[in-house]
């Protein structure tokens, strides 16, 4: 009796249990489903991706007068990504006939307006553009092409995607991911069980979880979600989300969420999403002009992006390629004959730096350190702005290449110290102060040690300049001003003695300012800057550009000071821009993800030191290429090409640097060891060759500034800078001069004589071969 | 919509006729030292030795020119009126259909694609100095201004409208003496 008590009992206490714990897993099951589904919602409703900045390249401007050749422009519409095609038709692709192009430009927004897709015809002779039509013949003014895209700010996770709305997905493309990944797509409500059995089924077979039953949606939810571990409770939360997310959203949202969320491949630290990125990072060209054989491949890789990277391990990708194209013809997805096409081509992978990819870190580390000053490091890697650079794809190019070469040239060297040698080279138009190219090392797509931004050292005789500068500026030296090239000794504060001594351990007695600079004499120069004043000195420094004035002891005047590359070109870009300083620009525009235009740096431009004062400073840096440490450039430099610059080389050569222009570009080059050991190169044998290899290889103007109206040009000797006559002087040089400036006549060689003119433009004529100074 | 300024510069630039490019001043005779071509000792007449200073070889081994040069200019000569590219004109006058619609960043980016075709070009500098009048950014107006100044020196018709832009970012800012004589300038400069 009792028992059936207590059975009874236990029975209804059993069933209570079972009721409440019942009514416990209801309840925890729906808490977790809207909670799940509170997630998905919200993740698919609101902000769909954290989208990084996307950074451009400058635009090639199209223009009657453009030193352009019709070979030159096919390459540049090839680096965007642009297709030969006997009709280009569409936009992405172009004709050449001989000295004729036809292309048909992509539409672009731009950061001031949305330029339509457009045919249009360019003539060409020679190097430059001679017509430019529209397709009814009518002639345009400019017109500019769509940029290289040259990468974006990505977060720490490096997750970086370029977003595209369904009007730019070529339609082949969900086709083919339904056919490959999940054939029931159009029906299913989230998960496919019989799928999910089937790979079960394989799974235990195997022993292991080897293929998956996901359906496009479980991994979406997979890749929006949840970690790459695949457990059971893992695999529940996927399968419940998944059925959440179909039956809030239209199939094709989900679609397209897919294409732009999944993971496709890896660039260093930067995970490219979605296919949009994945075909700029692949094809360098954007996905609706992908053709069968591109889409095929982007769809192989969906299944293991490492594994099937068709940059590492081609063959594979090839075969999976031509699996999926199998696949897509046995689906009835794609006629067979346009299959057996499209398997005989090959992968067509655009080699780095043809677009997508972040090719250039140095210029964009650079990027984002501007940035950085008006934005917030979320906003950059974040909100969806587009950046609009100054970044010049050819020049860059060419400056990676100049650098690769000499590095070269140094690895194979005799001097074991200049082996293994690191460079940096900065490139700018200096009257708008634009930074057109960066270089920061030997492996110039390697993200790393910015070197043109963090490395500080010596810059050598590259302060010189900047000493002559202050004595032109006080108005009591000329360019033929003698100074003394005598000894000098300080005493330091700390009772040491600073006594330095010339390159070639030689005096010269006294010498006119542009000797002095030219051979860059190193006691002239201190005679000359303990004259004119440190302070003075240091403050010319601020004057051209640089933030903070330099200690102002004596050893600043031979270049004691250490400086960042970007730095030294802030400086010396004044000097190629006549004195005018403009603060360095790498962002032209910035465009929030709307298209409205944002806060970007503007061109400014300040008057930093007296015209006259440059002016006669710019004609010694060219005599510095004449006749000085600079010269041999010219072995290399075209004829009549007039430049300016100087060379630089701290103590016991762990430095070399050479700073120079033209009159349309300013070049930086540092070379030296990452661990600050000797090189054994001054300037002129290290970083001069690199300077000249690349100002020989691009279009150029000679530096030709107006003369001051105060100035006027007078004939001194080069040695004593006595006035002297070009027509009896062997070493005359043509020097600018305040109108009025009493000149000490040569008593040899009148100014007043007139007849056939002697010379010695040519340096090793007149015996000046020149040495190389530091 | 017609934009004035353009057509204005179309008109003014017509009048001037064909211009010379006004940055090759003071090049000529420093060309003169750089184009030498050298001989073999004793090979030609020499009408100087070089002076003591030079280093023995030089003294051996004189180069001298193969054409007389021409005298030096004492005389500076005038330039002719700077004039815009096609390219540069389409943009300067698109610029200007910006402005007009209170586009500014617009007409900045116009201005400035202008000016990376011709970076010399002065008149392009006072169109951008304009501009910033526009954005009322005054002192950058007056160094766009004077960089204009720089390189149109010879150039009397752009130095004058340089300083005129001068003297309108000196009087925005209250500096009326100077925005006087920066007038002065401009007007005297009209007037050669």
């Amino acid at each position: 009796m009792a028992r059936r008590k207590l059975s009874a009992r236990v029975r209804r206490q059993l069933q209570r249990g079972v009721a409440v714990l019942a009514l416990l897993v209801l309840v925890v099951s729906i808490i977790v489903i809207a909670v799940l589904d509170r997630r998905v919602t919200a993740q698919f409703e609101g902000r769909r991706w954290t989208l990084p900045a996307r950074v451009y390249a400058q635009p090639i401007e199209l223009y009657v007068g453009q030193g352009l050749s019709a070979q030159r422009f096919t390459e540049e519409l090839e680096r965007l990504g642009y297709v030969a095609r006997p009709n280009p038709d569409r936009p992405g692709t172009y004709r050449r006939r001989g000295q004729h192009v036809d292309v048909h430009v992509r539409e672009f927004r731009f950061s001031d307006e949305h330029q339509a897709a457009r045919a249009l015809r360019v003539g060409f002779d020679g190097g430059s553009i001679v017509s430019l039509e529209g397709a009814s013949g009518e002639d345009v003014a400019v017109i500019r092409l769509d940029p290289l895209l040259i990468g974006s700010i990505f977060p720490i996770h490096g997750e970086d995607r370029i977003v595209v709305s369904p009007e730019q997905v070529p339609p082949l493309l969900p086709e083919a991911l339904k056919a490959v990944e999940d054939r029931k797509f159009d029906s299913h409500h989230g998960v496919n069980p019989l799928a999910i059995l089937r790979a079960l089924f394989v799974n235990v077979r195997a022993g292991q979880i080897e293929q998956g039953g996901s359906t496009l949606t479980q991994q979406l939810v997979k890749s929006y979600f949840l970690d790459s571990r695949r457990t059971l409770r893992r695999k529940a939360e996927e399968a419940v989300m998944a059925v959440i997310l179909e039956s809030r959203f239209e199939k094709a949202d989900i679609m397209n969420a897919y294409i732009n969320e999944i993971y496709l491949g890896q660039d260093g630290r930067r995970a490219i999403h979605g296919f949009g990125l994945a075909s700029q990072f692949y094809f360098g060209k954007p996905l609706d002009e992908l053709g069968l054989h591109e889409i095929a491949l982007l769809v192989a890789i969906v299944r293991g992006p490492s594994y099937y990277d068709p940059r590492r391990h081609a063959e594979r990708a090839l075969e999976r390629r031509n699996l999926v194209l199998r696949v897509l013809e046995e689906q009835g997805v794609v006629s067979a004959d346009r299959v057996a096409l499209a398997t005989k081509r090959p992968l067509g992978i655009a080699e780095p730096g043809r677009g997508g990819g972040s090719f250039f870190p140095a210029f964009l580390d650079l990027v984002r350190r501007q940035l950085r000053h008006d934005y917030e490091e979320e906003d950059l890697t974040e909100a969806g702005l587009t950046v609009f650079s100054t970044l010049d794809p050819l020049l860059q190019e060419k400056a990676e290449s100049a650098l690769a070469a000499e590095l070269e040239r140094q690895d194979t060297s005799k001097r074991k110290a200049s082996r293994g040698l690191e460079g940096v080279v900065v490139v700018t138009t200096p009257q708008t102060g634009e930074v057109i190219a960066v270089v920061g090392g030997r492996r110039a797509a390697f993200d790393g040690f910015n070197r043109a931004l963090d490395a500080k050292r010596p810059i050598g005789s590259l302060a010189k300049p900047l000493v002559y500068l202050a004595a032109l500026e006080t108005g009591r030296y000329t360019p033929a001003t003698v100074i003394p090239d005598d000894p000098v000794e300080i005493k330091l504060p700390n009772g040491d003695t600073w006594k330095p001594a010339n390159f070639d351990k030689q005096l010269h007695g006294n010498v006119p300012l542009v000797r002095a600079l030219t051979q860059s004499l190193n006691l002239a120069t201190v005679n000359l800057g303990l004259d004119v004043g440190l302070e003075r000195v240091a403050r010319v420094f601020v004057q051209l550009g640089l933030e903070q004035a330099p200690a102002a002891y004596p050893s600043m005047l031979l270049g004691a000071t250490n400086l960042s590359p970007v730095e030294v070109t802030q400086m010396y870009n004044t000097l190629a821009n006549g004195g005018f300083r403009s603060p360095l620009r790498v962002v032209r525009a910035v465009l929030d993800e709307s298209g409205k235009p944002l806060k970007a740096p503007q061109l400014e431009v300040a008057q930093a030191a007296p015209a006259e004062a440059v002016y006669q400073l710019d004609r010694m840096l060219i005599e510095v290429m004449q006749r000085g440490t600079g010269a041999p450039a010219r072995r290399t430099l075209p004829a009549g090409l007039t430049v300016a610059g100087k060379t630089g080389t701290s103590n016991d050569y762990r430095d070399s640097w050479f700073a120079g222009f033209s009159g349309g570009h300013l070049v930086v080059v540092w070379m030296g060891h990452d661990d600050n050991s000797e090189t054994g190169l001054t300037g002129t044998t290290g970083a001069l060759p690199t300077w000249s290899k690349l100002m020989s290889s691009i279009t150029t103007a000679s530096f030709e500034p107006l003369m001051p109206e105060a100035l006027e040009d007078r004939w001194v000797d080069y040695f004593s800078g006595q006035e002297t006559s070009p027509y009896c002087s062997g070493s005359a040089v043509s020097l600018p001069f305040r109108i009025g400036t009493v000149l000490e006549p040569s008593e040899t060689c009148a100014p007043g004589v007139t007849g056939e003119m002697a010379g010695f433009g040519d340096p090793a004529a007149a015996g000046l071969e020149p040495v190389p100074v530091p | 919509m017609v934009p004035l300024r353009p057509l204005i510069l179309v008109v003014v630039l017509a009048v001037s006729g064909c211009a010379v490019p006004p940055f090759m001043k003071g090049t000529g005779d420093r060309g003169a030292t750089s184009a030498t071509a050298t001989r073999a000792p004793g090979s030609g007449p020499v009408l100087s030795t070089p002076t003591e200073a030079l280093p023995p070889q030089a003294g051996t081994e004189p180069a001298i020119n193969a054409l007389p040069p021409a005298p030096l200019p004492r005389e500076r000569p005038r330039t002719a009126a700077a004039t815009l590219s096609p390219a540069s004109k389409a943009l300067v006058s698109q610029a200007q259909a910006q402005r007009k619609k209170g586009d500014l960043p617009g007409a900045t980016v116009s201005l400035e694609r202008a000016l990376r075709i011709e970076p010399n070009n002065p008149l392009l500098w006072i169109e951008m100095g304009r501009l910033r009048m526009d954005q009322r950014n005054f002192p950058q107006a007056e160094n766009m201004g004077r960089k204009a100044l720089a390189m149109s020196v010879g150039d009397d018709r752009t130095q004058s409208a340089a300083w005129q832009l001068i003297a309108d970012s000196l009087r925005a800012r209250g500096r009326n003496p100077q925005a006087e004589e920066a007038l002065a300038k401009a007007r005297a400069l009209a007037q050669q």
